[in-house]
């Protein structure tokens, strides 16, 4: 793979030699002078959709992470750029500031983007622009019975996405009965309603900040519906989920659980009923040892 | 692979040489990878060729399919978790040692001290029941001799018959791992574990994937695949590959005293392998002969190297001394073909015990005999050279029917066949040097075996007078397009030093 992907320039090259070459060169040069100063905008607009505003509004108020209106006024241009390549190692070394938001919002690390510089400065230098609106927030029902129903089964995986998503129980685990022993691989998710609220799980939902899922859903958005029914099944965990005690089945349990390994049992001396037990020689060495 | 077994002398050289350098380790004691068994026996471990017992092998099912007896799919998932036809260890034996040093150490007292023997697996004192070949040498014994499972075919007045003190006899069976062309116990492990290597058809366990499922241990008809219970591992002959990729013969051929043992290249036709171990029992011999193919012949040659096997591998084909026995001579058999695993280990069938016969002697002819020639002083003759010699091949010592149960499924021609050639290479051999045989009647023994003076002079080279050389044709292992095969070496160019196949426990 990595030789073929290196081959390729290469193989270009050859192919425009002389003074094709050199014409080629000039096009493209000219092409990126003439369309920078618009584009940069437009680049940073579409970054800022894709990812920031699942935790982020312009003017919205605090979701996920802080609200943007105005942070180029409050923040440097170049703290900014250093904070949105690498949160985390900006923690990491100690700068107060950054320290003093990863306290403020719950320890929750901002994903590292792998954005080059110029298109960081774009990101950035849209912020300073964008008057944004405080979104106005969609009208929503109250969770409904056959909502939490159908995210819990969502989330579990006996009803699948219709893009064929995967089911969240395969990385995150929430305490409840009917969920038993979810993924460890992400966040417990029992109080992700309380901290994130219905617009912070939408945005998550929507277009995942988080490289992992962003990548297991890619392709496999989740529809208006799913995301209503799924963040209608956290709502119904509520925070008192955390601190509830597993269903106490009793007797039952350990009169059912012995009956199965009873019948496990039997199952097994029944195959191995002819099972080899003795050596081919018992007979011999029963004769000739004094036995132990 | 071919075993001369008309030359082995049971001295157990080989399987010290083996024990030595592979399995003196905890968990290993009780294992030989290569032993010795002495033949009417019931061998090691106890009845081994007893698949009613063991349940090792292929069978061939009404449809003609092939499927493992003891293993397989189905069997296997049933019987993960306990394999229910596994040797015991009182089986093969076990293994034990003698406290020496209580002969120093222990307290004054009334009795003399003893060096008790002690369990090498529980560190106990324990009774000794049984040791790797216990039955050595023991030929008529009724716990061990005639229990051998070969007895089976043979009729109850047969059986007796062997037994008589004045025609008791017996022979010496090595054996080590097979390295079968339809390994049973590659078939079988159910974690991809074992695997034929390629380029010289080695089998191998591979320790880092194998998980102690124990199906090798059945599935192995011969019972050469051992667990060790210290690794919690099944291991098995390797053939000595670090020797063999080094140019050196394995180390039981290596130090074999009797120089039984031959090792050269056999290039075959994979696509053939499966027609041919489902071929029928009377047929499976000759269905294996058929999978090797003729290294001088131009096709072959063609398409072995398309195949990317080396001229240096052809051209050990070529002098292959096992080619010879087995092809070229057709003087070799497989051990116990009907287990339809191919086995690529051949042996020469054992003439042994000299047959002779007594009679009076008659001075007139004495006054013919070569010195060499041996008389009773009380004027019987020990008559090693008669014509009648000829046909008591069919009346040898061990019956027919007994080695055709051991090396052709039963086919007594096959043994007999081989049985010829080798007297009739003898009569050559004695016109030659003796000279009390005439030479219509070498000529004539020749022909009806279908040998020449040249190949009777080439199997008597190779048979008495072979070289390390001769015996052991090893080409070179070009391990490093084996290497290649699997990974890019040009990876680690560059690295400092030698750089590290695993993180080595400190340092870096």
């Amino acid at each position: 793979m990595a030789r073929a992907l290196t081959e390729t320039p290469m193989t270009m090259t050859k192919r425009l030699t002389g003074s094709r070459l050199v014409m080629a060169w000039a096009i493209a040069g000219l092409l990126s002078w003439s369309g920078l100063a618009s584009a940069q905008a437009d680049a940073g607009a579409q970054h800022f959709q894709k990812l920031c505003s699942a935790c982020h509004s312009i003017g919205g108020g605090k979701r996920v992470g802080p609200d943007l209106k105005g942070v180029t006024e409050r923040r440097s241009k170049e703290w900014l750029v250093k904070w949105i390549a690498s949160s985390s190692s900006l923690v990491k070394q100690g700068d107060p500031d950054a320290v003093a938001l990863f306290e403020e919002y719950g320890k929750l690390t901002m994903p590292d983007t792998a954005l080059p510089p110029a298109e960081l400065e774009a990101l950035v230098a849209y912020l300073g622009g964008a008057q944004g609106s405080a979104a106005p927030e969609r009208p929503r029902p109250p969770p409904s019975a056959d909502d939490i129903d159908r995210g819990l089964a969502l989330f579990q995986g006996s009803a699948s996405f219709q893009k064929g998503g995967p089911a969240c129980s395969a990385c995150h685990h929430v305490s409840h009965d009917a969920i038993v022993g979810g993924g460890v691989l992400a966040k417990e998710l029992t109080t992700a309603y309380e901290r994130l609220g219905p617009s912070g799980l939408e945005g998550i939902l929507k277009s995942p900040p988080f490289p992992v899922m962003a990548r297991a859903f890619h392709g496999k958005e989740l529809s208006a519906q799913e995301i209503d029914a799924l963040t209608a099944y956290l709502q119904s965990l509520g925070g008192h989920a955390q601190y509830a005690q597993p269903r106490a089945d009793g007797l039952k349990l350990l009169l059912g659980g012995s009956l199965g390994a009873g019948l496990l049992m039997a199952l097994y001396a029944a195959l191995w009923r002819r099972r080899k037990t003795e050596p081919v020689n018992q007979r011999i060495f029963a004769r000739q040892t004094l036995g132990e | 692979m071919v075993f001369h077994l008309d030359k082995c002398i049971g001295c157990h050289t080989c399987s010290v040489a083996c024990k030595n350098i592979w399995t003196d380790r905890k968990g290993a004691e009780y294992m030989w990878w290569n032993n010795v068994e002495t033949k009417p026996g019931t061998g090691y471990p106890q009845k081994w060729e007893d698949q009613d017992i063991y349940q090792g092998g292929w069978l061939k099912d009404a449809s003609g399919n092939l499927r493992l007896r003891g293993a397989g799919k189905a069997k296997g998932l049933l019987n993960i978790f306990h394999n229910p036809h596994l040797p015991t260890v009182d089986d093969y034996y076990e293994p034990f040692t003698y406290r020496y040093l209580n002969l120093i150490e222990a307290p004054p007292g009334d009795d003399q001290p003893t060096a008790r023997p002690v369990s090498l697996i529980t560190g106990e004192p324990m009774d000794v029941k049984m040791g790797p070949n216990w039955d050595d040498d023991l030929s008529g014994t009724p716990d061990y001799a005639r229990k051998d499972p070969n007895l089976e075919h043979l009729s109850p007045a047969e059986q007796e018959a062997m037994f008589q003190l004045e025609r008791m006899a017996f022979f010496y069976l090595p054996r080590i791992c097979n390295h079968c062309l339809n390994p049973a116990c590659v078939a079988s492990c159910p974690s991809g574990a074992i695997y034929k290597r390629g380029e010289d058809g080695i089998v191998l366990i591979n320790q880092k994937v194998c998980r102690a499922w124990r199906m090798c241990v059945t599935a192995c008809p011969y019972k050469k695949s051992y667990y060790n219970w210290h690794t919690g591992k099944s291991e098995k002959c390797i053939l000595c590959f670090p020797r063999m990729e080094a140019g050196y013969a394995p180390a039981c051929m290596h130090s074999c005293v009797g120089r039984i043992r031959y090792i050269g290249v056999l290039l075959y036709d994979a696509d053939r392998i499966h027609a041919a171990a489902s071929a029928d029992t009377k047929d499976l011999v000759n269905a294996q002969l058929d999978v090797i193919v003729n290294p001088f012949d131009e096709e072959v040659i063609a398409s072995a190297k398309a195949n990317g096997v080396p001229d240096s591998t052809i051209k050990a084909a070529q002098n292959s001394p096992a080619y010879k026995f087995i092809k070229e001579w057709g003087m070799a058999l497989p051990l116990h073909p009907e287990f339809r695993t191919l086995p690529m280990l051949w042996y020469v069938p054992p003439l042994l015990p000299v047959m002779a016969s007594v009679r009076p002697g008659d001075q007139s002819q004495k006054a013919k005999l070569n010195d060499m020639a041996k008389t009773w002083t009380d004027d019987w003759l020990y008559d090693t050279s008669t014509t009648e010699l000829w046909g008591t091949v069919e009346q040898a010592r061990f019956p027919l029917k007994y080695l055709a149960s051991l090396f052709s499924a039963g086919d007594t021609h096959a043994v007999a066949d081989k049985l010829k050639k080798l007297m009739a290479v003898r009569i050559y051999r004695r016109f030659k040097t003796v000279g009390d045989v005439t030479e219509e009647r070498m000529k004539a023994a020749l022909r009806e075996t279908g040998l020449t003076q040249e190949s009777a002079e080439g199997i008597f080279y190779l048979t008495a007078l072979a070289k390390f050389n001769d015996r052991f044709v090893i080409p070179p292992a070009h391990r490093e397009q084996a290497m290649e095969m699997l990974e890019f070496t040009g990876d680690v160019k560059g690295n400092t030093g030698f750089g590290f196949r695993e993180r080595p426990e400190r340092g870096l």
